[in-house]
């Protein structure tokens, strides 16, 4: 395969960091440009087996090499073409055990490069992507060739990426993930101290990765370093050493078992069994219907539904605002080995917004639609009712976002809706079924509505009246 | 006169620490390790050289105490059909 030397390269913004080289898209196609001062690094890499052992034990995202063009930047030493990642993730759009899989994962490969003579240049979360259900490194220029005597140079930001939000997670609040987003680089070891319980049993681990770590980082911010400590050399042994004892430290962190808030839903019986058993046929029968290439799941919940599309050998991406939800839906699709479902951690009412230099580098979560068809079950009075949410906002945002919608309409006589309403005003006059589709039909076609059951909610399958790339 | 001295001392430390890292970045490295991040790891070295040994050492023998009870107690069945 060949580039066209005519055809214009778009580089990716949020690839601009690593002088190895840089990611672009030409003619659709993605493409990752390997510089020529990586050269030697690169041939190590391929040539030491080291490539293919990662690939082979599925922790790195393959690649093919292709013929650079001849508009290539100078210094192009080769174009490579990964495998498509179909949909990018967030470090603070995981759930906990996903953060923890994915630095366990970063870890094992730093071992095993260090086993081939090589070693990781950066250890960002944001190399890492969750393809069918695992972790997988998706930046092939992570690895630099060993030397001797050297520490890790990712070790910093591997404690900020990973072991202080996870220590965080599961030591004091499972919510202090969310500082990820905020801090594009990894939460400061001085913050995460500040906000670490200072009583409770930590491991050897915590308090040389994170305590010590974060005090080192103060002592030696200005002041000058003895020559006896920059002249110490730090033997292979003692990487392996580092290595292993970053592993346990994140091995022993765990998720506070327990679901509260939605996670009960089901469990508790607020819904009848009834119900939902005619809202899966209804669903799988609008599924069927559409036939999507793709899927999001809004407000999954656990992810009962989205199993009902990734059934049918769709991906889904099964979304749901609170994080012990988003957790069970994780450990369940590792349980069930589901290649399909990607559960992530997102309030639809604050979707993730684009971040980094000029806002590029990361992107919010409606660029990274549209999609083929949303699900979006049972969570239309929260947007309406909970959040105050006008409905011609709700049917515009929905357009923006997917070809076909499947949506429920929650009547005002349901008992979810009347908890909503029970300590406040009803100042909702137009949310009725008729206004409902009144507010929908600028942006959708009305394809099919059903009532489920007896239940008195009506499931909608919409069109939208866009036009889709 | 002394304090000066210190204070070229220190300062030829400085510019000694600088030449290190920018001698380092010669090579693929292009995120900043951190001088604080860098140097914990160097006083730590030993320490992790031993964490290495230890769980060499410790790792086989809870695999051979593991199988030894696990054997034991596998075995405990069997001597009561004996009986």
């Amino acid at each position: 395969m060949n580039l066209d030397p005519k055809k214009k390269q778009v580089i990716e913004p949020g690839s601009f960091r690593d002088p190895s080289g840089y990611v672009f898209t030409e003619d659709g196609i993605l493409c990752r440009q390997v510089s020529l001062e990586y050269k030697e690094h690169f041939d190590r890499f391929i040539g030491s087996g080291l490539h293919n052992e990662l690939v082979s034990r599925g922790l790195l995202n393959p690649h093919a090499e292709i013929e650079p063009g001849g508009g290539d930047i100078p210094g192009t030493y080769k174009i490579l073409c990964p495998r498509i990642v179909k949909f990018i993730s967030y470090p603070y759009e995981w759930c906990f055990s996903q953060l923890k899989d994915a630095a366990l994962a970063t870890l094992e490969i730093e071992k095993l490069a260090l086993d081939y003579g090589m070693s990781l240049k950066d250890s960002s979360a944001y190399n890492i992507q969750f393809v069918h259900g695992k972790p997988l490194l998706i930046d092939t220029l992570s690895f630099q060739t060993y030397v001797e005597g050297k520490p890790w140079i990712a070790y910093r930001q591997f404690c900020q990426h990973f072991l202080a939000p996870l220590a965080l997670m599961s030591l004091k609040d499972v919510r202090l993930g969310q500082l990820l987003r905020n801090n594009i680089d990894g939460i400061p070891l001085d913050l995460a101290n500040k906000l670490l319980p200072r009583v409770k049993s930590y491991c050897t681990g915590l308090v040389l990765h994170l305590r010590l770590h974060a005090l080192a980082q103060k002592r030696y911010a200005d002041r000058p370093v003895e020559d006896t400590i920059t002249s110490r050399a730090f033997s292979k042994r003692s990487f392996y050493g580092l290595i292993e004892s970053l592993h346990d430290s994140v091995e022993r962190l765990q998720w506070k078992k327990g679901l509260d808030g939605w996670g009960v839903y089901y469990a508790k019986g607020e819904i009848s069994s009834r119900y939902l058993e005619d809202k899966k046929t209804l669903v799988a029968d609008y599924v069927e219907r559409v036939k999507p290439s793709n899927a999001w799941d809004i407000g999954s919940n656990t992810g009962v539904f989205s199993r009902i599309v990734a059934q049918k050998g769709i991906p889904v991406v099964s979304f749901d605002s609170d994080s012990g939800c988003v957790e069970e839906n994780y450990l369940e699709t590792k349980r069930n080995k589901e290649t399909n479902i990607l559960p992530l951690l997102s309030d639809f009412t604050n979707p993730s917004p684009a971040l980094g230099w000029e806002n590029k580098e990361r992107k919010s979560l409606l660029e990274r639609g549209p999609v083929d068809l949303a699900l979006a079950l049972a969570l239309v009075h929260h947007l309406a009712i909970g959040n105050n949410l006008p409905m011609d906002k709700i049917a515009s945002f929905f357009q923006q976002l997917c070809k076909w919608l499947i949506i429920e309409f929650v009547p005002k006589s349901d008992p979810m809706v009347k908890k909503l309403l029970r300590f406040r005003a009803d100042v909702f006059h137009r949310y009725t079924p008729e206004d409902f589709e009144a507010d929908f039909s600028p942006f959708f076609h009305l394809v099919q509505r059903q009532q489920i059951g007896e239940s008195g909610r009506i499931l909608y399958l919409f069109r939208s009246k866009r036009n889709m790339k | 006169m002394t304090r000066r001295r210190v204070n070229i001392s220190h300062r030829l430390l400085s510019l000694g620490v600088l030449l290190f890292f920018v001698r380092e970045r010669a090579d693929a490295q292009y995120i900043d390790p951190g001088t604080g991040s860098y140097l914990l790891q160097l006083l730590l070295a030993g320490f992790l050289s031993m964490l290495f040994y230890l769980k060499r050492i410790r790792d086989p023998l809870k695999a051979f105490f593991k199988n030894l009870f696990s054997e034991k107690d596998e075995s405990r069945p069997e001597e009561k059909a004996g009986d």
